[in-house]
């Protein structure tokens, strides 16, 4: 038996030390998850904290499979909730603010089509908010996928696990996501960094 | 450098990506090299899709904003909230039933008041106004099989004195009345008015009346239930008064035609005591047809009125009883879904 597999029946048992050991082990996975899921800091945080207590709550559930597959399970579940939120009440603010820089966004994403203007792609300048721009225009499924796969390294095993699909749904939905992807970062490709270029990459 | 590969199809795409990720059979992979060594855009799409793989993963990683661990109070709180939670939907649930039974109690009590099946009340009107008539029917059928009992037993027992010759003559005579009489319960039966009732019943009375002094058959007609019945008690009335009477007459006319011979007595004797008597029966034929036209009245009363309840529109408080049936059925069962998921979550 494992080490996770042990503190897990630990923690099925009662032990809050041995769930918060396992916490520890997977809480950067959980939150970068959910953060580029929701592209938002603070949403990201209410998401992991709120799929950490659900895990507490419903520990009964866990069937001594991967830990990590079942943790992410309750963190994506967890993210479609504040996603259907957003869909029912969707709120933006007139005076948008980016919410890491505390500064005024100018030409804010909403106001502009699908492919990004010079201007859009001045300000998002760096390789993180790129990706994190080019996700964002994925519908949600194909999203999640392309986060767990390819910005996360999981195989197709395991996502297929932590989604509830079969994997011929999750081969699909990564191909499709990767095109998509494909299209948009190489609208930025002459904003990245040399090294993340596709010339650099190709030769 | 941007790269249109419009003439890849999805499939292109599909066996591009799953090459990457090592998902190609060893067959499969072997056939999609060979392709890739022949198709230049194929090559550029794999460089792409490479690149873009490579792009994501390099994506910088987050740092947690603070520690997710729970504390000590935080996992108490979060057991009781799911208790709670269980409660609440558990209790919803357990009223939203509890309202259904007794909401569906109330719909289904005069039924079982009335000890009819639930469907009787769904009947037509029409449906219950035949079965009385069925019992009428029913009623003149028992009748008319007493009669024809009594026909052929009277003989047997109250001809005993009389010849053979006489016999056979008031047999027929008896058969004719019979006939006579049934074509009486016709006539009543049609009949509306009393006087019309007492016109016929004194005409097929003189048709019926034997000749004094020869004898005659004994119709001891026993009135059949009535209870139900429009026609049968006047059919019963009249057909025991005429009996009654035919029976008085044969009874002095009988024995003296054997003992002297002679005629039984006069005619005027006769017609004075046939007033007498049929005074007499009118008033306890009146009484009689008065009394039952009132059991009866009530009673077709009282099967308007049960058939009226039973296909009467529903009122609104039997709507809103019934649409507070389906939403406390539908509570119930959204409750016991939200427990089952609650418990289930994960």
């Amino acid at each position: 038996m494992t080490e996770e597999a042990l503190l897990a029946k630990r923690a099925q048992a009662g032990n809050l030390e041995a769930f918060n050991q396992l916490v520890l082990k997977h809480q950067g996975l959980a939150f970068n998850v959910a953060y580029r899921i929701l592209a938002d800091s603070a949403a990201a945080d209410d998401a992991t904290q709120n799929a950490i207590i659900s895990a507490f709550q419903n520990l009964k559930s866990y069937r001594g499979s991967s830990f990590k597959a079942w943790l992410l399970r309750i963190v994506t579940n967890s993210c479609y909730d504040e996603l259907r939120r957003r869909k029912r009440q969707p709120s933006v603010a007139l005076d948008p603010v980016n919410i890491e820089t505390g500064e005024e966004i100018e030409s804010p994403k909403w106001m502009v089509d699908d492919s990004p203007l010079p201007e859009d792609i001045v300000a998002l300048g760096e390789l993180d908010q790129a990706v994190q721009h080019c996700l964002d225009n994925l519908p949600d499924e194909f999203r999640i996928a392309a986060v767990l796969v390819d910005v996360e390294g999981m195989n197709y095993g395991e996502v297929s696990e932590i989604i509830g699909k079969p994997l011929g749904t999750i081969k699909s939905r990564v191909y499709r996501a990767r095109k998509r992807l494909q299209q948009c970062l190489q609208s930025f490709q002459e904003l990245l960094p040399v090294k993340y270029r596709l010339l650099s990459e190709i030769r | 450098m941007m790269m249109n590969n419009r003439r890849l199809k999805d499939k292109d795409w599909q066996i591009i990506s799953a090459y990457l990720d090592g998902q190609l059979t060893e067959k499969q992979e072997m056939a999609f090299e060979i392709r890739l060594t022949q198709e230049t855009e194929l090559r550029d799409a794999l460089r792409q899709i490479q690149w873009t793989k490579s792009v994501l993963r390099k994506a910088p990683r987050r740092k947690v904003p603070h520690h997710f661990i729970l504390t000590q109070q935080m996992a108490v709180e979060a057991k009781r909230r799911k208790n709670r939670v269980i409660r609440q939907y558990g209790l919803v649930s357990g009223i939203a039933s509890l309202t259904f039974l007794i909401l569906a109690g109330f719909q289904l009590l005069p039924y079982f008041k009335m000890g009819m099946a639930p469907n009787l009340a769904m009947a037509p009107k029409e449906a219950l106004m035949e079965e009385p008539m069925m019992m009428e029917a029913e009623a003149v059928e028992e009748l008319e099989v007493e009669e024809g009992i009594q026909m052929q037993e009277a003989p047997v027992v109250e001809a005993e004195p009389v010849e053979d010759v006489e016999t056979a003559d008031m047999m027929v005579e008896g058969a004719e009345k019979v006939v006579v009489e049934e074509e009486l319960v016709e006539s009543a039966a049609v009949a509306e008015s009393e006087e019309e009732l007492n016109e016929i019943t004194d005409s097929v009375k003189e048709e019926s009346q034997p000749p004094i002094g020869e004898g005659g058959l004994s119709f001891t007609l026993t009135p059949a239930p009535t209870e139900m019945s429009t026609i049968t008690p006047i059919v019963a009335a009249t057909s025991a008064k005429v009996g009654e009477e035919f029976d008085a007459s044969m009874e002095e006319s009988v024995p003296r035609a054997e003992e002297t011979g002679e005629l039984p007595k006069e005619e005027g004797l006769i017609e004075e005591d046939e007033s007498r008597e049929e005074a007499s029966t009118n008033e306890d034929e009146s009484r009689e047809e008065a009394s039952t036209n009132e059991d009866e009245s009530s009673l077709d009363q009282s099967i308007i009125e049960t058939g009226e309840s039973l296909t009467k529109q529903p009122s609104v408080f039997e709507m809103l009883a019934f649409a507070g049936m389906l939403l406390s059925a539908l509570t119930a069962i959204v409750a016991l879904v939200a427990v089952f998921r609650t418990k289930n979550r994960s």
